[in-house]
């Protein structure tokens, strides 16, 4: 009996979306500060984590245009893109920048969300939108720097304005589509996963399964940064760390997880963008480790690091790209 | 225990409290539409003006596509020929008055008090791609008399 040849023909797998968010301590309020020692670091570190990490888009924070052009001319890769999103004219102050590779992701839409309390106005994000060349799909970024607590204490009303305003602007976007939204927020809240602002008003969660039950929820993986990255073992001497941020003056602890990257319950439901939590991580690297911890350094944050597997349902759909 | 009473009363002071902040807002319009009108001998009226749009191609039942409205800032010259409001930014508004947003050139502007929404207002006048529009509605030509 003749029997149809088995097919071996394999698909190729496509690489997963890397992102990373990083503080990079340089400009401060797009202010810059850093010597030049300390900017060949920054852009020293941002080069070797590009190309370990694979990265796709890096969402960089506490830089002015002038770090921007230096690192894009230090990195000097054509398929590299950038939105500058700083802007140091007006009284508020906004230093955060996206860096993207646009072969695999295009720059659709952009704008800047606002609150304004009296005469203060803080950012409270920038929203991006990417269409993805392996999926064809879009996802929305919103990256945000919000205000330090020195300025806006964790209980301050504002912190939770913003995240209510953020929540409203996620829902704007899941209300005006009628399939599930890809959503991405990055970025040094200067809140902890647990602070109310986070966890109560943007509504980003530790609870998986609540998440993928009900959209109105986010997922925050960084949850589980917030204790030490190791369970206490005694005789056993390898530093540790608690958070990403490193403040020397801290009362009741001097490491905070401000530094985060959340995803929609879509990521959690399959196809085309998935979640993979365990490459998703705060990024350790022992000389900025021992860097963030001097006095006498700028430094003060660890990067944070998320993967998004591109699935291969995507295939049926784009046999245009194999 | 349930408290009705106290429940009752909460509700409304809210509503007193949204009330005088809706009164609020419609007062700080008015004060943008004489002041823009005195600066621009009458050729410039300011206003919150409602919208319609499509908002899909899917017929409703009683013909025709489903629609939705939204709230502008829009300007329109009185004195010219074309009396049409022309729109210069997005303008939404909570049920309790704040917060407002102020949507333009890719910026969303949420106002959390007064004074914010004066600020959110005057930086909208302020910025060039708005003075080009607001130039170009003065410059239509008038109504004959």
């Amino acid at each position: 009996m003749n029997t149809l040849p088995e097919t071996t023909m394999q698909l190729p797998e496509i690489e997963p979306l890397t992102l990373m968010w990083w503080n990079t301590s340089l400009s401060p309020l797009a202010k810059p500060r850093a010597s030049a020692d300390d900017k060949k670091y920054a852009i020293q570190c941002i080069k070797s984590l590009r190309d370990t990490f694979h990265i796709d888009l890096m969402a960089l924070g506490e830089v002015c245009t002038q770090d921007i052009m230096d690192i894009v001319a230090e990195i000097n890769d054509p398929h590299l893109s950038y939105h500058d999103a700083t802007d140091a004219s007006g009284k508020s102050k906004f230093d955060t920048a996206i860096l993207f590779n646009r072969r695999r992701l295009s720059l659709e839409k952009h704008g800047t969300i606002l609150d304004s309390f009296g005469k203060a106005t803080l950012k409270v994000g920038e929203r991006l939108s990417f269409l993805s060349s392996d999926t064809e799909k879009c996802f929305h970024l919103f990256v945000s720097h919000w205000p330090s607590r020195l300025h806006c204490h964790e209980t301050c009303s504002k912190r939770t304005e913003i995240g209510t305003s953020l929540r409203k602007e996620l829902d704007a976007i899941r209300s005006s589509a009628a399939d599930k939204q890809f959503i991405v927020l990055m970025g040094d809240y200067n809140d902890d996963p647990s602070s109310p602002s986070l966890a109560n008003h943007l509504l980003a969660t530790r609870d998986r399964d609540l998440v993928r039950d009900n959209d109105s929820f986010l997922y925050n993986p960084f949850w589980r940064a917030l204790g030490e990255s190791s369970p206490y073992i005694h005789g056993y001497t390898k530093p540790g760390i608690c958070g990403t941020h490193y403040y020397s003056k801290g009362e009741s602890s001097r490491w905070f997880t401000f530094d985060q990257i959340i995803y929609s319950s879509a990521f959690l439901q399959g196809g085309p963008f998935v979640l993979n939590e365990d490459k998703s991580m705060i990024i350790r690297v022992a000389d900025l480790e021992s860097r963030i911890k001097s006095s006498s350094e700028i430094f003060d944050h660890l990067p944070v690091l998320g993967v998004v597997e591109i699935t291969g349902e995507q295939y049926d759909e784009l046999p245009k790209s194999i | 225990m349930t408290n009705f009473q106290k429940a009752f009363e909460a509700g409304q002071e809210a509503a007193t409290k949204s009330e005088l902040a809706r009164k609020e807002i419609d007062a700080v319009f008015v004060a943008l539409r004489e002041e823009v009108s005195t600066a621009t001998k009458g050729k410039i009226e300011v206003s919150k003006h409602e919208y319609e749009k499509i908002k899909s191609l899917n017929f409703t039942i009683m013909g025709g596509f489903e629609k939705e409205t939204f709230w502008a800032i829009a300007a329109r010259n009185p004195l010219a020929a074309d009396k049409e409001f022309r729109q210069l930014a997005r303008w939404e508004q909570a049920p309790a008055g704040y917060p407002c947003k102020i949507s333009w050139a890719g910026v969303d502007n949420n106002c959390h008090d007064k004074e914010s929404l004066e600020r959110g207002l005057t930086r909208l006048l302020a910025d060039a791609a708005i003075g080009e529009k607001l130039r170009g509605i003065m410059a239509l030509p008038a109504a004959s008399p």
